[in-house]
């Protein structure tokens, strides 16, 4: 009988154990349709969200389509997808070493803010 | 009296082409001991991102307006070739990465005519704003104190 326990036990710690690997990857933003802003936690894909749109003195229905935020059929959100590859890059290949501070951009020393500066459209400054 | 105008006449010219002497040498760099070499018929150098027929004036003007700094930001002082100042090596690795975005992101943006050979879609002005450092997140707002 104290076997059978041990072995049920065991069998229960193995199975807590599958499970705690397994735990990180609940509360992640993870979709098929998110490809570049990867690897962040649901409140941190929901800030990053927020600085976009503050960046680009846009609303969520700039690229998003209501009542289906995964759809690609925007091409605005086919864009900033697009961007953020660039930005990653940049920041990937210039910025190496910058670990950006708590409440900034998980993007790095770049973000979209740096150029859009609250508007749609950056200004080059050739008018 | 035909003599007298002739002497006012040479005095006159005389007085232009001083005047004009004096107005060459006070538009020149202030620091620049230099006064036989013209800035302009001395081919650039030291530029590695550059292209050698770039209008340098011109694109440095506009890398002065962007950042809100005057020459000496990034130049020695009569020795503008040197790249003793970081700001100045700094600037050569914005500059390149000004150009691989261009050319990796923007590719059908050609430079226009008076435009940067390193790409017009992005320039130092996108992110510098007239500041020596972008704004990479919005201005803090202050909390009003207790």
């Amino acid at each position: 009988m104290m076997r059978f326990l041990l072995f049920v036990s065991l069998v229960g710690c193995a199975a807590l154990d599958v499970s705690a690997q397994e735990q990180p990857k609940i509360g992640m933003a993870e979709s098929p349709t998110i490809k570049v802003l990867t690897g962040l936690t649901v409140p941190q894909f929901e800030q990053e969200m927020q600085m976009m749109v503050q960046a680009l003195g846009v609303s969520c229905g700039f690229c998003h389509v209501r009542n289906n935020f995964a759809s690609d059929t925007n091409e605005h959100k086919v864009t900033a997808r697009r961007m953020l590859a660039m930005t990653r890059l940049i920041n990937q290949q210039f910025f190496p070493d910058y670990v950006p501070p708590e409440g900034e951009s998980r993007l790095g020393k770049v973000n979209c803010m740096t150029c859009h500066q609250g508007n749609e459209k950056p200004k080059s400054g050739q008018l | 009296m035909r003599r007298l105008t002739g002497i006012a006449a040479v005095l006159f010219a005389l007085s232009t082409v001083v005047i004009a002497q004096a107005g060459v040498r006070g538009t020149g760099p202030s620091q620049e001991p230099a006064a036989g070499q013209a800035p302009t018929q001395k081919p650039p150098e030291n530029l590695k991102v550059l292209p050698p027929t770039t209008n340098l004036r011109s694109e440095m003007m506009k890398i002065s307006e962007a950042l809100g700094v005057k020459c000496g930001f990034c130049h020695v002082q009569g020795n503008y070739p040197s790249d003793e100042y970081s700001q100045k090596r700094t600037a050569r690795r914005m500059m390149q990465m000004v150009k691989t975005i261009n050319e990796t992101n923007f590719p059908n943006q050609k430079p226009k005519e008076g435009d940067s050979p390193l790409g017009s879609a992005v320039t130092c002005y996108t992110c510098h704003h007239g500041e020596e450092h972008p704004a990479t997140a919005p201005a803090k707002t202050t909390q009003p104190g207790p």
